[in-house]
């Protein structure tokens, strides 16, 4: 055993090397964003659910756990240590599905795109796999879109039966894709999941999630048209094409726009402030307005990436019903939460703001109604709210379209999250996996750049 | 007693001198409580450097909520079940393995009492989430409040817990008594 003395210079050594690889992985980083002039990082938000473990091959492991009477976690558990790596493909409504209803918290996001952009899929997800380890077993989970059902066979053709097909879509989709598997593998994902982590909780989860997400899609329907209004208007008059408004049957396929998409988050007035070129070579915007936090935000058309994750109770059902089963997941939040993923806790800003107006919960909020906020406590209210809240500094966001900054935001911030999701992939995958963090130029549509993290 | 006014020294100024007095004055309670969880010194010594390596690299914002201690034991306590989870190992029910020199040392050290390390001892036959509430609640002095915290249960639970592990414990003295 070390002395105390030992400890602390050892403690220290070790910190200073880490450092150092921070500040190397730091500086490829912004070359790398330098290079790529305006961009908006990350594609790949990379996380990897837990160690399981399956024999060496890794076909026969997945295979193995999706079979056989005595399939699931007992398969999984008994043979040698394998990382699973479990890919969320990422885009447009199935990615904001995810993030927002958390069907699939823990994953490997990317930007993946429909039909034209298979190859980009096909190749980043070969990258994954080459740069896993040996016995890495990766599972995709994918939206059904048609582009996607194409994009599974040229997966599965090109890569084999190394990658499978996991899911936990709300809508058709789900059962599109649960079709596929039922046809291809005689089985469905939902069991799949369930098998693969042992738990038959998750097919509950899975139905109530279901429930939960027609449930959001009906009250953002309701509400958010009314909501953003004068946004929207705005924007019209700036002569944005404004795809979703949230009043035709169009916002439920556009709802979930962003396959990435710079999510911008601001007060009105930030709003109205922004002119065109702040938005040069924007072709889409997608405008609606936050659940909670009554943001506006604006996706912009592909290319330009962001993973967002809003947390949910399910979110944190399904992640510990999966951390139960072995998986080990990373929650990506907002401020507060992201940096008290140590702590283990997570307060969803409107706590702090409810509290500076003397109330305990939104539920006291709610039946106090909008009265409550006079106006003292309106500017308090949101004061705090904004404190704790994504808001894109209005200062640096020319820059962070014309420059390629990164943005300084609390949040759903690039660097942050390639901070978190990197280091915690690497962490979790013994630095064999690698995180790749994509730099698409704003100037051209078909480009993508990946770095490797490595070591 | 150092704590969150060290750590805010070392994140703010970079003060290793801060961390130092951090590791000292926690190194040898923490890997005794990280004990609980692996049963051997050895590993618990390797969970408690790797735990402030993360706090001196990564700095982690500490909230003041719960004390500084109580934060870093949780943090630490995470850790460990990572690190079991990952090497697919739990610690014997009712055996928390042999004692080593390194752990009668710092046993001597950390507890000093005779009679406080018998019961330290018999805490090894007990289950993993008993050794450890009963090592935060005796052994550390905390509230069950703070201990609840650290183990990431309700202060009904954890209050659940003692009372559980406390018959238990009974039983087990009972036995070498």
């Amino acid at each position: 055993m070390k002395s105390i003395e030992e400890t602390a210079r050892s403690v220290i050594s070790r910190r200073d090397e880490e450092l150092r690889r921070i500040r190397k992985r730091n500086r490829r980083l912004a070359a790398a964003l330098s290079a790529g002039a305006a961009v908006f990082a990350i594609a790949a938000a990379m996380i990897v659910t837990g160690r399981v473990s399956g024999n060496k091959d890794t076909a026969s492991a997945v295979n193995s756990s999706l079979s056989g009477e005595n399939a699931g976690t007992e398969t999984v558990v008994n043979a040698t240590e394998t990382d699973i790596i479990w890919m969320n493909e990422g885009y447009g409504d199935e990615f904001q599905r995810h993030s927002t209803l958390g069907a699939s918290a823990d994953a490997v996001s990317y930007n993946g795109g429909r039909d034209g952009s298979i190859g980009i899929q096909a190749d980043f997800c070969e990258k994954v796999l080459s740069a896993a380890s040996d016995d890495s077993l990766i599972a995709f989970s994918f939206n059904a879109s048609k582009g996607t059902a194409a994009g599974i066979d040229k997966m599965q053709e090109e890569l084999s039966n190394e990658c499978y097909l996991l899911s936990g879509r709300a809508d058709e989709a789900l059962f599109t894709a649960a079709e596929r598997l039922e046809k291809d593998k005689n089985i469905t994902n939902a069991e799949a999941m369930a098998r693969a982590t042992g738990d038959s909780e998750y097919l509950r989860l899975v139905g109530e999630y279901r429930e939960k997400a027609e449930e959001y899609e009906r009250y953002l329907r309701s509400v958010h048209y009314e909501r953003n209004k004068d946004t929207i208007e705005t924007f019209e008059k700036l002569g944005f094409t404004v795809i979703s408004k949230g009043t035709d049957d169009d916002f439920d396929r556009y709802l979930c726009f962003g396959s990435g998409g710079a999510v911008i988050a601001g007060t009105k007035e930030q709003i109205d402030a922004l002119s065109l070129e702040d938005f040069e070579g924007v072709e889409h915007i997608t405008l609606y307005g936050s659940s909670k936090a009554d943001l506006p935000r604006i996706y912009g058309e592909p290319k330009r990436i962001v993973h967002l994750r809003e947390d949910s109770k399910l979110t944190d059902e399904l992640l510990a019903a999966y951390e139960e089963n072995g998986g080990a997941a990373l929650k990506v939040r907002i401020k507060p939460g992201w940096d008290d993923d140590l702590w283990g806790e997570w307060v969803d800003p409107h706590v702090y703001a409810y509290e500076a107006i003397g109330l305990h919960s939104e539920e006291e909020f709610n039946e106090a109604g909008p009265d409550i906020l006079t106006s003292e406590k309106v500017d308090l209210f949101y004061e705090v709210l904004n404190k704790y809240t994504y808001w894109v500094n209005e200062e640096r966001f020319g820059s962070f379209f014309k420059e390629g900054e990164l943005i300084e935001a609390r949040g759903y911030a690039w660097d942050l999250i390639a901070e978190l999701t990197c280091e915690r992939a690497l962490e979790l995958c013994e630095n064999k996996c690698i995180a790749y963090i994509t730099l698409p130029d704003l100037n051209e549509s078909e480009g993508i750049e990946s770095i490797a993290l490595d070591e | 007693m150092a704590g969150s006014c060290d750590y805010d020294k070392y994140c703010r100024e970079g003060d290793d001198e801060a961390l130092e007095r951090i590791i000292r004055e926690y190194r040898d309670g923490l890997m005794l409580y990280l004990r609980t969880f692996t049963g051997d010194i050895h590993t618990a010594e390797d969970i408690a450097e790797d735990a402030f390596v993360k706090i001196a690299v990564k700095k982690p914002r500490y909230n003041g909520k719960a004390s500084f201690k109580t934060w870093l034991y949780r943090i630490a306590g995470n850790m460990a079940i990572d690190h079991l989870r990952k090497r697919r190992e739990s610690v014997p029910i009712d055996d928390c393995g042999e004692l080593t020199l390194d752990d009668i040392s710092l046993e001597e050290s950390y507890i000093r009492d005779e009679e406080r390390i018998a019961v330290h001892r018999a805490l090894g036959k007990l289950p993993g989430d008993y050794r450890q509430i009963l090592w935060l609640v005796y052994f550390e002095d905390m509230q069950v409040r703070d201990a609840a915290a650290v183990m990431g249960r309700s202060v009904h639970a954890a209050e659940t817990l003692i009372y559980r592990a406390r018959r238990r414990m009974k039983e087990e003295l009972e036995k070498v008594l």
